[in-house]
């Protein structure tokens, strides 16, 4: 089985025979690293590609997100270290007095989707909680969320006490109440429209 | 009540949903924060409850019963009597009423977006007392309070600025007693608002099937202040519900059920509005979609739904736009839905000024849903039938080929229809000698005049300092 037919069932979502695809190629001898990067990466970049022109809807996406990831489940014993390290580590969460955690979610799932580690806080997340596991972390993107327009002032106090307390990593912000200037009050260092903008962010942050 | 004037539904599916939402709510249940007084309340109600995980499960002969309890006619009460609202509107129609809780605000001289205040929103409720087509309102956010009493200080400006009934959105269960302290100084005491109810309060379900403290403090507290309660479900189909519309709308029934249930066990005979407001999820971005073709079907055939079989009063979006500007996309989304949810007999149709999905307003766009509500409004009005409107003698006695211009009939009901005076219907060479105006230059017009007269419905300045008094107590004990 070659690298084309995992490729094509993570494009296809096909969750029922992934697994077995990999293990197959792996008996025939394929290299896993090929597997990796041209059969299960190269897939979700198309993944990625067909999302943002609109051929591919947000649930398609999520889905060939977790086919990737059972793919990658059956190699990963066999990776080096080099291969298996995440792209960044994201520490998420919906703001303090703000239950809603739909939208943060989607984030999440989708920057994990993308190769970073994400730590989920959860929602009604105290300010001080996000600064702990910053710093326990060494996060490269502190990822805040809220939808409530009563929330949205925790937000702000957020991005004061992480700076305060002196965590330097990168800080963006989403959800319905939020907008570009508001952002940019509060010191946030990016601000995204919508879910799938949150991945285009954190490359391009971590990358600059 | 007049049902729908059209339905999705025919007899058997209405039966499939509406068994579908007491085996939604009997079998699997809702889930409440930790709340002991409800808990127990809704134990001795007949509900079978879980504390530890706060699961809380309604047999169907419990809930069919607490259903019972829950008025089908009632009052939404006003300061003025001629704006007190009685539910169902008894010509068969519905109420209007302005957006909930918006944050951004559209500057008619000049299109700017800017954040609200609250000489805006004090402005807006003199705009809302000076448009006969809109019957109630509720406060906005405004940026320049104390965000832990924005909820209280916005409804005391909304109430010191109209006598028309206001419709509440708590933002915190502390403030939910301030908020009703306000209703009880307008309304003149505790007695006089359950008399005269001029405010309601919104209670909402956090889809799927949870609620959070706030809400239910907002139930327990409004039901025993003898308060309406507008109990909303906000599911987003594809989000937080099911993709699909019928399963949106049992799970939308079911958690509004749930809180009809919740509020006739505090206080048997409470006023309920059912608010099953539909969302969208846009399924390139996420992002919630008020005014997609799905979120308004959806929207409708929950109102059909949950009137058919419950006949209980239903209140929704009846206006609204996702786009973030007035244009062409904003009037056509409202358009279709305004429509819609008149032609299904939605009891109240909300959202009246706003845009981006209720969290901007404008007031030359409140202007003009004035106008387009009043028209749906006189659309789906019924026919009357009788002598004078069948006009036979008129007929029989006019001579084949002549006209009815002179007859006495005619003077007498020349006037009967309605004339917005924002929409041309001129020729175009008199439209171009009158100063080639669009809708929009015409209604910023409208605006200026409008805001030159006295607010017809200031509150006096006795109370209006009582409410003053109420706003402070709230910051010091909550902002503080």
């Amino acid at each position: 089985m070659g690298v084309q037919e995992i490729f094509n069932a993570v494009i296809n979502m096909d969750d029922k025979n992934v697994a077995g695809l990999v293990r197959e190629a792996l008996d025939q001898g394929t290299e896993v690293g090929k597997i990796l990067n041209e059969g299960l990466i190269a897939a979700l970049d198309e993944v990625g590609r067909r999302f943002s022109t609109g051929e591919m809807f947000l649930p398609e996406m999520l889905k060939a997100s977790q086919v990737m990831k059972l793919g990658l489940e059956i190699i990963r014993p066999l990776l080096g270290d080099a291969d298996t390290k995440a792209a960044g580590t994201v520490v998420l969460g919906t703001v303090k007095g703000d239950l809603h955690d739909i939208g943060k979610n989607l984030v999440g799932m989708m920057l994990e989707g993308a190769g970073y580690n994400v730590i989920d806080l959860g929602v009604d997340v105290e300010a001080n909680a996000f600064v702990q596991q910053a710093r326990e972390t060494g996060a490269d993107v502190v990822a805040l969320s809220a939808l409530l327009t009563t929330t949205i002032p925790a937000m702000e106090e957020t991005v004061s006490v992480l700076r305060e307390a002196g965590i330097t990593c990168k800080i963006i912000v989403g959800g319905a109440p939020v907008s570009q200037g508001f952002a940019d009050e509060i010191g946030a260092d990016a601000y995204g429209d919508d879910a799938p903008m949150a991945v285009t962010i954190v490359r391009s942050l971590l990358t600059a | 009540m007049l049902g729908s004037r059209f339905t999705y539904f025919n007899d058997d599916q209405i039966g499939l949903l509406r068994k579908r939402t007491f085996e939604l709510l009997s079998e699997h249940g809702v889930k409440l924060d930790h709340h002991p007084r409800l808990f127990e309340l809704l134990s001795k109600a007949g509900a079978d409850v879980d504390e530890s995980s706060g699961m809380v499960r309604f047999p169907v002969r419990t809930m069919e019963e607490l259903l019972s309890f829950a008025p089908r006619e009632f009052k939404l009460g006003a300061r003025s009597e001629d704006k007190v609202l009685t539910l169902p509107r008894p010509d068969g129609t519905f109420y209007t009423r302005t957006v909930t809780g918006a944050h951004g605000w559209i500057e008619p001289e000049t299109s700017e977006y800017r954040k609200l205040t609250s000489d805006d929103l004090a402005d807006w409720a003199k705009l809302v007392n000076l448009l006969n087509g809109i019957d109630f309102m509720s406060y906005l956010f405004c940026d320049d309070v104390p965000v832990k009493v924005a909820d209280v200080a916005g409804l005391a400006t909304v109430l010191k600025n109209t006598d028309k009934h206001v419709w509440v959105q708590p933002y915190s269960p502390e403030a939910v007693e301030y908020l009703i302290k306000l209703g009880e100084a307008v309304a003149g005491g505790k007695e006089s608002l359950k008399k005269n109810p001029v405010i309601s309060m919104i209670a909402c379900s956090l889809a799927p099937r949870a609620f959070k403290m706030l809400d239910l403090e907002i139930i327990l507290q409004s039901a025993e202040a003898g308060l309406p309660i507008q109990a909303c479900s906000l599911p987003g189909a594809g989000g937080t519900a099911p993709a699909t519309l019928p399963a949106v709308i049992v799970m939308a029934a079911a958690e509004i059920l749930a809180m009809v249930a919740m509020s006739q066990a505090v206080s048997p005979g409470t006023p309920v509005v059912a608010c099953p407001i539909i969302f969208a999820t846009d399924m390139r971005s996420g992002r919630s979609l008020q005014s997609s073709v799905e979120a308004m079907r959806g929207a409708s055939g929950a109102v059909q739904f949950i009137k058919t079989a419950f006949n209980l009063p239903t209140h929704n979006y009846g206006t609204g736009a996702d786009s973030p500007i007035v244009d062409a996309q904003c009037m056509s989304e409202r358009a279709l839905l305004s429509m819609l949810m008149g032609m299904s007999g939605l009891d109240i149709l909300g959202g009246a000024g706003q845009l981006e999905v209720a969290t901007a307003v404008s007031p030359l766009q409140l202007i003009i849903d004035n106008e387009v509500l009043s028209m749906v409004r006189r659309t789906v009005a019924g026919y009357t039938i009788d002598d004078d409107q069948l006009a036979w003698d008129v007929i029989t006695k006019t001579k084949p080929g002549d006209h009815f211009m002179l007859a006495d009939h005619t003077v007498r009901h020349c006037r009967d229809g309605l004339d917005p005076i924002n929409f041309v219907r001129v020729a175009r060479d008199t439209w171009e000698r009158q100063g080639a105006a669009d809708l929009m230059a015409r209604v910023l017009e409208n605006y200026r005049d409008l805001m030159k007269r006295d607010n017809p419905g200031l509150l006096d300045a006795g109370p209006a300092r009582e409410l003053d008094g109420i706003v402070q107590a709230a910051k010091a004990k909550l902002a503080s």
